[in-house]
């Protein structure tokens, strides 16, 4: 019983630091977006898209990052941030309308001496974690809301 | 008759829940332990990053060949299924080394990534947590479910 319990709050606690981390640092890339990172307008544009449509990705990034930190419609957040994944994958990184493809590269380290992680390291934990928060959910620790989405 | 369906109906709900966080937990450990793999191999052919700050601590760079274990074998262990949860906290304690001693002396851990669109700690950091998130969570059920408590 007492196992079981420890085990237990350990899921939990898992499921809150998972969603806290990518909620927290997915939110300063909402804030860099709002306030004139040019990377997503860039690529819209490139795909003949108005830039205006960055604000849905606003929206995903930062309320969907909120959400998660907040455990308020984290599952909700966390698929959004997968599909909105995906599709910057798709767009940006799959070496389609002039973009390069990224899905089997290496890239290098800072001092650019030598390479050292996978070229999508960064999109990958936030699509894979993004995605793992909307099948895991959000645990105990929160404010528990939004139902099942949470 | 009908509370036996509803049974059925309550077991049925329950292990959709279960399926989704034993592949949430497949997930999570295949993706940051294969990352780690790619960073682990780079090191062992030569990169020179965790070399230069051992040296930095005047600490012998062999110590770099640790990455075998802490990057490649405890992350292979992580996919198979095998003590999964104590490779993982391995890997958090590698983590936590590399911030100890790459990142927060230098300040890393105060400043944005070179385009300024998010923390320049942010990959450190996904792996540090990443590890110990499957430290916490355990494999789940798709694996080789070798060591008891120790992995799921």
């Amino acid at each position: 019983m007492a196992t079981a319990a420890v085990k237990e709050s350990n899921d939990d606690l898992g499921k809150l630091i998972l969603r806290v981390t990518v909620g927290a640092l997915i939110v300063f890339h909402g804030l860099a977006l709002a306030t004139g990172d040019a990377g997503i307008p860039n690529n819209l544009v490139r795909w003949g898209l108005p830039a205006q449509l960055m604000w849905i990705g606003f929206l995903v990034e930062f309320f969907g990052g909120l959400g998660m930190i907040l455990g308020v419609y984290a599952r909700l957040g966390g698929f959004l941030l997968g599909v909105f994944m995906m599709i910057a994958l798709f767009m940006a990184h799959s070496g389609l309308m002039g973009a390069q493809n990224h899905w089997f590269m290496v890239a290098n380290n800072p001092a650019g001496n030598h390479w050292d992680h996978y070229f999508l390291e960064t999109q990958m934990f936030y699509l894979l974690g993004a995605f793992s928060v909307a099948l895991l959910g959000a645990g105990r620790y929160g404010l528990n809301i939004g139902g099942k989405w949470n | 008759m009908a509370s036996i369906s509803m049974a059925e109906t309550g077991s049925d709900a329950r292990s959709v829940a279960a399926v989704r966080e034993d592949v949430a937990k497949l997930v999570l450990r295949c993706s940051v332990s294969a990352m780690f793999m790619i960073r682990g191999y780079a090191v062992l052919t030569g990169e020179q990053a965790i070399r230069d700050t051992l040296v930095r601590w005047g600490l012998p760079q062999e110590l770099a060949f640790a990455s075998a274990y802490f990057e490649e074998l405890a992350p292979l262990m992580v996919i198979l299924g095998i003590f999964s949860r104590l490779n993982a906290a391995a890997m958090t304690f590698w983590m936590v080394m590399a911030f100890a001693m790459a990142h927060i002396d230098t300040g890393h851990i105060f400043q944005l990534d070179a385009q300024n669109v998010g923390w320049r700690v942010e990959g450190p950091f996904f792996f540090l947590i990443m590890s110990f998130c499957v430290a916490l969570l355990g494999a789940g059920r798709y694996g080789l479910n070798i060591g008891g408590k120790w992995n799921d």
